[in-house]
């Protein structure tokens, strides 16, 4: 009787589930979100699929909606797709300038909520409309595929600092950090670049980092572990340290943070005659000036801005027994710096 | 009461008519003067008694083949009769090495066979009720006119046996080529040339009221545990059933659960693999006229090693058992997991797979679940033909099935190509299994994941291997945890499971056997260096 009760739960339990076969649905894999141009606080977004065709090309098509959730967008979309629109395969985000100086997190929230999406997506502003950005048409896998590739490989490789979903929420939730986002921009119809960071103060967009300044940037919120820079001599000779390495430490004492960068790498190019080793002691010496002194500029900006992407206020809290974040804003703003950067060259190639 | 009557007759009978038959025979030639009345009463007393003998013979006379034929010795001028059953006798024996002797030389009582029959089992006896026994095992009953009451067995079976031949289920490709066949003796002799010692004990059994199979259990008297002993031997002779033809009969039988889909008893056609678990202290059970012998207590794991991971180097032969693990993992999970994602978790699937999966999925009119049982369900036929017509025709069938239909199948768009890349994959990944009684479970296992992936996804194919896991746990062999060394974990016995550690590091029996004897061989003299080596 028992096992008799058992299989007919079995059978009945199974229509609880919703089925989603892989090839009767419409799978999200990007999505935009603009400002309306009519109403201020609507938002118009724009959702992003795939179509694969036999011949293995994938064919993007954008489906655009407004309202002021993203359950209306996705209400909208439905009206417009052949097929039930799911959102589990979602894998980048990007938000529009005005919307995101407006604030984001209404929307970042809900893909929160939504279980289906993972933590790993990546999340960006656009310079320009993200509509447009998403209707473009970059490689041949499919624009998300193409923008997910392009950012994902800047972070291993590059100086875009690891970002995502999860750490975009963490940020957000988190007291005494504010979160950071790449900005993206679309340059012809089939080119995106990264062209800065854009920097938060909770979930407004107050400012924009430039590209000269994302490697200084990684270093002190990141760590690398596949950089590249170029460092200029004197003799108007360059230096390419290639494979960098860094790590950051920083001490938080009660107006004080003192920030020691470790950054080991191989010199991979040289424009001069020779690279002896004075040279490269040149290198190592000036490397040192320009990551301090940029740093401490970098984080001088900050704190004019009134923003913390590098969590000061988190660290600080994370070492004090009853720290008082309210308090905490006003020694922000009177917080002292000293970076000091450790560059060791461990090689200079085969070439002697 | 006839039934308290009738053997008070015989028992009354009996001492009288042995006595007179005694002095009868000594009185011979008086009577032979014509004492008629004596005479007229030891007729009517021989009437009686050739009508209690035809009680046995009464249903073997309807049978073409029984055969009883009276001779008279040329000296003493004896009457003695041969009664046989001529389908199970050698009648070379009868001719050349009986009756010869019996015609010829001075023969007067029963117990002169022993002399004049050159036949080494050569039996007396005095009990009527072994006479049909006697007779349908192909012994030739001797009586003689004079000593109704003792009958001579001379034994001349006639042995038709299979020559032995490779081993066709567990071919290895090192390692003896010898395999089982199915005379029992024969095998039992392939076993003990393996442990000459008399350790070895063979115990026989005659199980099955119409069969009347020999049954014969084995085990080494000084390391196997004596409570798994007793347990074969109690489970055999409790076996109640009328005609038992093979070993997997027995493994019905005395199997802990019957209801279960797994063999609780290992069955090989290799006497190397019984010669190695009787020393590791298992139990051996070889069945009369069947070319399989089994194994227990066994544990789930040896079903999976093949003997030949012992002819192997260790390592290599950890690998190929992983290897075969895996794909006993790969070819019941792999379908239904298929199943599971494509209709539930399109989440879980990278991105770069998507486009092939859609793609290839595009024109399919069935959904994931019928389009996996239809192709399951196509090699399960192609695997029943295959092993149903003869090999050469059935060879055809393999290249037709695999090749033509699966093909077709992918262009009239009923299957998708992926899908029948995993279905063939699971196939071949079951065919890894070294014992087929196994891979036969392998098989079946497959669909009732397939079913709980439809219903509910990977939920559904983790709540079915939770059931299966289960079920594995309560399993026994001979009261011994089948899952045994994995659960209940026992370290020790994990040197010979999933992995095959070399034999030094074999010089213990396994724990869960409980031998008497746990100590294959002294590790610290086999540590020992020799003088040479020093």
């Amino acid at each position: 009787m028992k096992k008799l009760i058992l299989f007919c739960l079995v059978l009945l339990l199974s229509g609880c589930v919703d089925k989603e076969i892989l090839d009767d649905i419409n799978i999200e894999v990007g999505v935009g979100y603009d400002l309306a141009e009519d109403s201020k606080d609507k938002y118009r977004g724009t959702v992003l699929f795939q179509e694969f065709q036999p011949d293995k090309t994938v064919i993007n098509r954008t489906f655009s909606g407004s309202g002021k959730l993203r359950q209306d967008l996705l209400l909208e979309v439905t009206k417009q797709s052949s097929e039930p629109v799911v959102t589990g395969g979602l894998k980048l985000a990007v938000f529009g300038p005005e919307l995101a100086k407006k604030g984001i997190y209404d929307l970042v929230d809900s893909f929160q909520r939504d279980a289906s999406i993972g933590a790993r997506v990546f999340v960006a502003t656009s310079e320009g409309k993200a509509l447009d950005m998403l209707n473009g048409e970059y490689g041949t896998r499919g624009n998300s595929t193409y923008i997910y590739n392009l950012i994902r490989h800047n972070i291993e490789h590059r100086d875009i600092p690891q970002t995502n979903l999860h750490i975009l929420a963490n940020d957000y939730y988190q007291d005494g950090k504010d979160p950071f986002l790449p900005r993206l921009k679309k340059t012809a119809e089939d080119r995106v670049e990264v062209v800065g960071i854009s920097l938060f103060s909770r979930d407004k967009e107050v400012g924009i980092l430039p590209v000269k300044d994302m490697f200084f940037f990684k270093l002190l919120v990141d760590k690398y572990s596949e950089g590249n820079f170029d460092v200029k001599l004197k003799k108007g000779d360059l230096a390419a340290v290639k494979s960098l390495r860094s790590k950051h430490k920083i001490k938080i004492t009660d107006n004080h943070a003192s920030i020691s960068i470790n950054i080991e790498g191989i010199i991979r190019e040289y424009t001069g005659d020779k690279l002896a080793s004075e040279v490269v002691d040149t290198v190592q010496k000036n490397l040192e000036k320009k990551v301090e002194k940029e740093s401490l500029r970098l984080l001088r900006q900050f704190q004019e801005l009134g923003i913390d992407p590098v969590g000061f206020g988190q660290l600080k809290k994370a070492q004090h027994r009853n720290f008082d974040f309210k308090k905490w804003k006003d020694d922000y703003k009177t917080l002292g710096f000293d970076v000091k950067c450790n560059v060791t060259i461990e090689e200079t190639g085969v070439i002697e | 009461m006839p039934g308290l009557l009738l053997p008070s007759i015989p028992l009354f009978l009996l001492p009288s008519i042995h006595k007179f038959s005694k002095t009868g025979n000594n009185k011979r030639n008086a009577e032979n003067d014509g004492d008629l009345p004596m005479r007229q009463w030891l007729k009517n007393r021989r009437i009686k008694e050739d009508i209690q003998h035809k009680e046995w013979e009464k249903s073997l006379i309807k049978s073409k083949d029984f055969k009883k034929i009276f001779y008279y010795n040329k000296k003493t001028n004896v009457r003695f009769g041969l009664t046989f059953m001529a389908t199970l006798i050698d009648e070379n024996i009868i001719q050349d090495g009986i009756l010869p002797n019996l015609l010829e030389e001075e023969f007067r009582e029963i117990e002169d066979i022993k002399q004049l029959v050159p036949v080494a089992d050569v039996q007396i006896c005095d009990d009527p009720s072994l006479i049909e026994q006697k007779l349908l095992n192909g012994y030739v009953m001797l009586t003689i006119e004079t000593e109704l009451k003792h009958f001579g067995f001379i034994a001349a079976q006639k042995e038709i046996v299979r020559g032995l031949s490779q081993p066709e289920v567990e071919f290895s490709v090192i390692g003896p080529k010898e395999a089982f066949v199915e005379s029992m003796g024969q095998n039992l002799n392939l076993i003990r040339k393996r442990l000459p010692v008399k350790e070895l004990i063979i115990e026989e059994f005659t199980l099955g009221s119409l069969s009347k199979t020999s049954v014969a259990m084995l085990y080494m008297e000084d390391i196997t545990n004596e409570d798994n002993v007793n347990t074969v031997r109690q489970r055999l002779t409790n076996v109640k059933f009328d005609a038992i033809t093979d070993s997997s009969y027995i493994v019905q039988l005395i199997s802990d659960n019957s209801n279960s889909p797994f063999p609780q008893l290992l069955d090989t056609e290799r006497p190397d693999r019984v010669a190695g678990i009787l020393a590791e202290g298992k139990v051996a059970i070889v069945v009369d006229g069947s070319p399989h012998v089994l194994i227990t207590p066994t544990t789930l794991v040896e079903f999976f090693s093949s003997f030949e991971d012992y002819f192997l180097n260790w390592i290599l032969s950890s690998f190929f058992r992983l290897i075969r693990l895996f794909a006993v993992a790969f070819s019941i999970l792999i379908t239904p997991i298929y199943v599971a994602t494509l209709s539930y978790h399109y989440e879980l699937i990278p991105k770069d797979l998507l486009s092939t999966l859609i793609t290839s999925r595009r024109e399919i009119p069935l959904p994931p679940i019928l389009e996996a049982l239809f192709l399951e369900l196509t090699i399960e036929l192609l695997r029943e033909a295959g092993a149903r017509l003869p090999t050469k025709v059935g060879q055809t069938i393999g290249i037709v099935g695999g090749i033509v239909i699966g093909t077709a199948s992918v262009e009239a768009g009923l299957t998708s190509n992926v899908l029948l890349i995993i279905v063939a994959l699971a196939a071949l990944a079951s065919f890894t299994t070294p014992v087929y009684r196994m891979g036969n479970t392998i098989r079946l296992l497959r669909f009732p994941f397939l079913f709980f992936a439809e219903l509910w996804g990977l939920l559904g194919i983790v709540f079915c291997f939770c059931l299966l896991l289960t079920h594995l746990i309560r399993l026994t062999s001979l009261g011994r945890p089948f899952l045994e060394p994995l659960y209940p974990p026992r370290v020790m016995d994990m040197k010979d499971a999933l992995i095959r550690l070399p034999f030094e590091k074999q010089s213990k029996r396994p724990i869960f056997l409980r031998t008497k004897n746990p100590t294959r061989f002294s590790k610290k003299k086999a540590k020992e260096k020799k003088d040479i080596d020093e």
